[in-house]
């Protein structure tokens, strides 16, 4: 290489630099985050599959998930608050159940997970629905059918990697508690 | 002029005696060695920058394809493998005399750049909103568009960025459809404000030599822009659907002015140029704050429903586009806005007429119409423009 054109260098190296980091921090999000399997379910009757992908919620109780705060109304809380961040405790019982609590801010102080939570998930709530960023997962286009039935009738979960500020990255899709791949070579023997 | 064109006038200037006949062999000649490297390069360089991105757009349709039968190391490992070849490839290429490699190479790494993000976003599900991948493959590129000075690179960049902020702008979870959309009919002033932002990033690219492509291309949209927001503005007279409050129109109002200021930035402008372009922008403003402000200031929804209001508004823009191309010596952009006056007068026309256009009589009457205003236009464009240039001097 020339070393006369360090800033050519630098400017044609960024592109590259910055796509290889962006993939290393996913990655490191993935391998550090805790492990938690939430059950998704579609936005009936609108059709899961857009483009390359599904779009689904997390099948949380919204209740627990998105309640009125005190002094708003139910309308307040849950009409329009995309800027308002909500705090999830996640719990997995011993029966492997899902308990959910919304958490108010003071009672989080990251990166220290609060008692009694097996991870903490930030998100906003929209209409009543709890959305934390993850309810995309992209699909092969031949298997994307099957993938919507499936999802549809709510045999499926999504793993999510959480850190210890509350973000999350979608892992694997289960369908009927396996990965997606393994579950659709099943059907198709 | 084409070769075969060129003969017969040299023919034809040689028989008539106005040139000997070692001229026109000299012409001839001339011209055959200058014509190769005059549009050759240009036409390679056309099909080149064509075939680039054909070759990325494959790239990305295999990449949305997402065949799950190659692993996701795999994957990202190919497409790394690739952008660091073609990087090494584009450095390589830096210095070289042929600029033409650059540029090819520079396109197929930008947008091979922007096929390997789609790629993470596959892998990682990522669950962003398009104007933020739009917007950190726009950052990664901006320095490598910065060294590229000239070529399809910038054009690409500005392009992308005047999609980046209409993509941001109709996105129902940004910020700014939160501060300035909260009806359809709001977004109606993008049509403002994407030309005057061109115009202010077209102006103030200009103050710096290494980013004149960039202005360059910030220009052509700012007109293109201008000329879709005077056919929207006509449009927004014309019928009784369009309501505007004064809340969206403040930022138009803010970048427009902005633009009108940046103006005296720009060092190749004459003085009558900027003065004409702030005159279409102050038109275009007038035009919507009534309506705006008869909207804000009581609940009843006012009506725009005035064509004749549209058509007058449309002609004056159009005419001091007209003759701020002809302060600049731009003789064809003249024509085309006087074709374009010429043509909102003939639907004026027909309007006015109404169903008596339909009728034998009517249809005679439009015939000779269109004929008489193609003729008198085709015989004083070159009058008009002399009077239109002295007229804003």
């Amino acid at each position: 290489m020339k070393a006369k054109h360090p800033g050519v260098l630098a400017a044609l190296a960024l592109p590259l630099v910055g796509l290889l980091l962006l993939t290393a921090w996913k990655q490191a999000r993935v391998i550090i985050g805790t492990r938690v399997v939430v059950p998704i379910a579609g936005y009936d009757p609108r059709d899961l599959l857009s483009g390359h992908y599904l779009t689904y919620r997390l099948d949380l109780d919204s209740h627990a998930a998105c309640p009125a705060n005190e002094g708003d109304s139910d309308a307040d809380a849950n009409a329009e608050t995309p800027e308002r961040t909500r705090l999830l405790c996640l719990n997995t019982d011993a029966n492997d159940r899902l308990e959910v609590r919304a958490l108010a801010t003071y009672e989080f102080d990251p990166p220290a997970t609060p008692d009694g939570c097996t991870v903490v998930l930030r998100g906003t709530c929209h209409f009543g629905r709890f959305s934390a960023n993850v309810e995309r997962f992209y699909v092969p286009e031949k298997d994307a059918p099957r993938l919507d039935g499936a999802v549809r009738s709510r045999r499926g979960d999504i793993v999510l990697r959480v850190d210890r500020f509350g973000g999350a990255v979608v892992e694997e899709l289960l369908l009927d508690g396996h990965p997606w791949r393994e579950a659709i070579d099943k059907t198709s023997d | 002029m084409r070769e075969r064109e060129l003969t017969t006038r040299l023919s034809d200037w040689t028989a008539e005696g106005l040139i000997t006949e070692q001229a026109r062999e000299r012409i001839a000649t001339y011209e055959r060695e200058r014509a190769p490297s005059r549009r050759g390069p240009w036409a390679i360089y056309g099909v080149l920058i064509l075939g680039a991105c054909i070759l990325s757009v494959g790239v990305i349709s295999l990449v949305a394809a997402n065949w799950r039968d190659i692993p996701a190391a795999a994957k990202l490992g190919l497409a790394f493998a690739l952008l660091g070849g073609l990087g090494a490839a584009l450095f390589r290429a830096y210095d070289a005399p042929r600029r033409l490699r650059f540029d090819v190479l520079a396109t197929l790494y930008a947008l091979f750049s922007l096929a390997t993000l789609g790629l993470i976003a596959q892998i990682y599900h990522s669950g962003g909103r398009p104007y933020q991948a739009l917007l950190l493959w726009l950052v990664l590129i901006a320095p490598m568009t910065y060294i590229a000075t000239h070529g399809f690179v910038p054009q690409l960049w500005v392009a992308s960025s005047i999609g980046l902020f209409v993509v941001w702008a109709l996105d129902e979870t940004a910020l700014w459809m939160r501060l300035f959309g909260e009806r359809g009919d709001d977004l109606w002033t993008l049509f403002l404000i994407v030309p005057s932002l061109c115009l202010l990033l077209g102006n103030l690219a200009s103050r710096r030599p290494r980013l004149a492509a960039a202005s360059r291309g910030y220009d052509f949209w700012a007109f293109a822009g201008a000329l879709v927001a005077i056919v929207a503005t006509d449009v927004y007279f014309t019928f009784d659907e369009m309501h505007l409050a004064t809340r969206p129109l403040a930022p138009a109002i803010v970048i427009a002015l902005a633009a009108a200021g940046s103006l005296w930035a720009r060092a190749d402008l004459p003085q009558r140029g900027r003065l004409l372009l702030c005159a279409l922008i102050g038109l275009s403003l007038l035009a919507y704050l009534p309506g705006a402000w008869a909207e804000h200031a009581s609940s009843y929804r006012h009506s725009n429903g005035h064509e004749l209001q549209g058509a007058a508004y449309l002609v004056v823009a159009l005419l001091l586009l007209a003759a701020y191309f002809a302060v600049r010596e731009q003789r064809r952009l003249f024509n085309a806005m006087t074709i374009l006056v010429g043509l909102r007068f003939l639907i004026v026309y027909f309007q006015v007429i109404g169903d008596l256009a339909t009728t034998g009589l009517g249809l005679m009457a439009s015939g000779l119409v269109l004929i008489g205003t193609a003729l008198a236009w085709y015989k004083t464009r070159d009058r008009l423009a002399a009077f239109v240039a002295e007229v804003v001097k």
